[in-house]
């Protein structure tokens, strides 16, 4: 089976290596220009120092520095997405042109009756197939994990966490969606039993799934915190920590609906001058309207927690993906 | 038959797709050690009982069991047993041939190589070319090869003879049947014409309509079916003893094909041998002709429709049951 694995999916092997490759490449390329720009002397100081030295952040020389230098390879900046981007769709590539066709092939060719009546069990020979595609991917990906700490690490200093573009590329994440976006090909290509059907049906799901993690799964892994105060008497937002994610900034009334600092404004800073702390005129406005502040927030020191979690949930799906392909294969299809 | 001497035995064996049935109440044992012949037109359901016997779709009543086991709950002890040889004979077409023999040595214990390539050779298919190159009757031949050289205890054929030339089917039937008093082989081919499989099948199963019709011993079959001849008369008499399969008349003469139970001993019937491409044609008809009965009545009793058991299942076992 090891060697029929090889045989059948050689290809493919080949082709994402040449893939995967590439985005190694193009990283450590990118990576070392940045690590030149980063540690380039520009009137006696460079953007290295700049991060290390809290006291020179207040310089104009430095804030310019950490701004051009962010400009260019921070976390908004075009490299970083094409990065992101990049790899984020990979599972779903892996998916649907190596996990989707695997068993619907067979299907359509009809070389499963070839297949399935060699002395090998559709058990061994599904289990084998997948353990060996699973093996070399996540081996493959986890080469990733320290390249993409290495070059995330002069920009995501002060930005980085749980709600920043590259937290689904960082960590041991990408393992985790590399297993989910393999499996979910798998249990496709097995219940639709067409392959171009397959294909379409894992990039839809895939990225349905995806985004319903992004938008209502992460922000909630972990209850988050809330830190609420009455701006006229007090100030409390020095307890949210630093490069905390906030999930919400703005005000509640006493029936605990949100009001944004856009409507807050127009109600209490007409002018559009708006001086806030405890005791200014606003924060009385504010007050006489029964409005707190409140920031619900997700602390940065969760992250490995976080990582676990999301982790742990796609190993779960991916589990039961790969137990539905099993039963299709042994005991419904044909 | 002991157990040991049953290469194949289905029990009230049904598979329905989509509220089709495909096979209804098959009940047979298939001796080992010897080719079987499964005919019948097309449509009769050859195909899904042969599926059923690799273990390649799972039965929707009965059971099936492979040298005394289940192809699809016991897959490790009976896979090793089985080769299988689809109708349209699958092949990877990415696959050369050598690649091919490669799958074959990876995935079976009982591989046998040489044998392999032997063959190949002898059929001058080569070992360096694409399986999607090669024409039909090769692609036949390379799967066929392939199925040979798992030696398996049982070899289930569907259609094998429909891509080859005649000479290759003759050169083919001859490698089967040494394989079966060589190395002990038990073969089901399928085809819908009978005439090929004469000479090399020792027994029949004759399907049509989704049901057994007869299932036995050819020596059998021949010896016991008896075309009877009379001035034109009513076979009711002949009826109550025996199994008339076919009613012909003309404005003199009656002509009967019958499976007879005992002697016969009405001196008013003459009585000649026929062939088992007759007797083969006779059960179709008759299958035909009750199918429509049976849709005109709607009968509800399945078992009017039960098969002729012959010495596959004999009447003590029956009676055991």
């Amino acid at each position: 089976m090891i060697w029929m694995t090889w045989r059948q999916h050689r290809r493919e092997a080949l082709i994402f290596a040449l893939i995967f490759a590439a985005i190694a490449i193009y990283i450590v390329v990118l990576g070392h220009a940045m690590y030149d720009d980063y540690y380039h002397m520009t009137g006696g100081v460079n953007v290295a120092q700049c991060r290390q030295q809290p006291a020179e952040l207040e310089s104009n020389l430095c804030q310019g520095l950490i701004g051009t230098f962010n400009d260019k390879y921070g976390n908004y900046s075009a490299t970083t997405q094409q990065v992101v981007l990049a790899i984020i769709i990979l599972p779903a590539l892996v998916g649907m042109f190596v996990g989707a066709p695997m068993v619907s092939r067979e299907l359509e060719s009809g070389t499963f009756r070839l297949a399935w009546t060699q002395s090998v069990t559709r058990r061994r020979w599904l289990l084998t197939k997948i353990g060996m595609l699973a093996g070399a991917l996540l081996l493959v990906v986890a080469a990733f994990i320290p390249l993409i700490f290495w070059w995330e690490k002069p920009f995501a200093l002060g930005d980085s966490g749980l709600g920043s573009l590259i937290y689904p590329i960082e960590g041991i994440l990408p393992l985790a969606y590399m297993l989910f976006g393999l499996a979910l090909g798998f249990a496709v290509g097995a219940l639709l039993r067409r392959t171009v059907a397959a294909v379409g049906v894992t990039l839809a799901a895939y990225v349905a799934t995806a985004l319903a993690i992004y938008i209502w799964a992460r922000p909630n892994l972990l209850p988050p915190i809330s830190t609420t105060w009455d701006s006229y008497l007090t100030d409390r937002s020095a307890e949210v920590s630093l490069n905390a994610w906030t999930l919400y900034n703005g005000y509640i009334d006493r029936a605990g609906h949100h009001i944004s600092y856009g409507e807050a404004f127009q109600t209490c800073a007409p002018d559009g001058r708006v001086i806030d702390g405890p005791g200014t005129a606003y924060a009385a406005c504010i007050h006489a309207h029964g409005w707190l502040t409140t920031i619900i927030w997700q602390p940065a020191d969760r992250f490995w927690a976080f990582q676990g979690i999301e982790s742990a949930l796609l190993a779960a799906l991916a589990l039961a993906l790969v137990a539905l392909t099993l039963w299709l294969v042994r005991r419904r299809i044909v | 038959m002991s157990t040991a001497d049953i290469a194949l035995e289905t029990v009230s064996l049904g598979k329905c797709f989509r509220r089709t049935w495909a096979l209804r109440d098959c009940t047979f044992s298939l001796p080992a050690r010897k080719i079987t012949a499964l005919v019948g037109p097309n449509g009769a359901g050859k195909t899904t009982l042969l599926q059923l016997a690799a273990g390649l779709l799972q039965p929707t009543a009965g059971e099936v069991r492979v040298f005394g086991r289940s192809p699809l709950t016991h897959p490790i002890e009976t896979l090793p047993r089985l080769g299988f040889v689809a109708q349209d004979h699958p092949l990877y077409r990415g696959f050369t041939v050598a690649d091919l023999l490669t799958m074959g040595r990876k995935m079976n214990p009982r591989w046998d190589q040489q044998a392999a390539i032997a063959r190949l050779e002898k059929l001058h298919i080569p070992l360096d070319t694409r399986a999607g190159k090669l024409s039909g009757g090769q692609q036949a031949q390379v799967a066929l090869a392939l199925a040979l050289s798992k030696r398996p205890d049982l070899l289930l054929l569907d259609e094998p003879l429909a891509s080859l030339d005649p000479l290759a089917r003759r050169d083919f039937l001859r490698v089967l049947l040494d394989a079966t008093m060589e190395q002990g082989l038990s073969v089901m081919l399928s085809s819908h014409i009978i005439s090929d499989l004469e000479r090399v099948c020792e027994y029949l199963i004759i399907l049509s309509a989704s049901r057994v019709q007869l299932a036995g011993d050819i020596d059998e079959i021949l010896r016991t079916h008896k075309r009877l001849i009379a001035p034109r008369t009513d076979p009711e008499a002949v009826a109550s003893l025996h199994n008339v399969i076919e009613v012909s008349h003309t404005e003199r003469q009656t002509t009967l094909l019958v499976r007879l139970n005992g002697h016969m001993f009405d001196p008013s019937w003459v009585i000649q041998d026929v062939s088992l491409e007759d007797i083969v044609l006779a059960y179709l008809g008759q299958s035909r002709a009750s199918q429509q009965s049976a849709e005109k009545v709607r009968r509800t009793d399945a078992r009017n429709d039960a098969p002729v058991a012959l010495s596959g299942v004999t009447e003590e076992e029956e009676a055991a049951r």
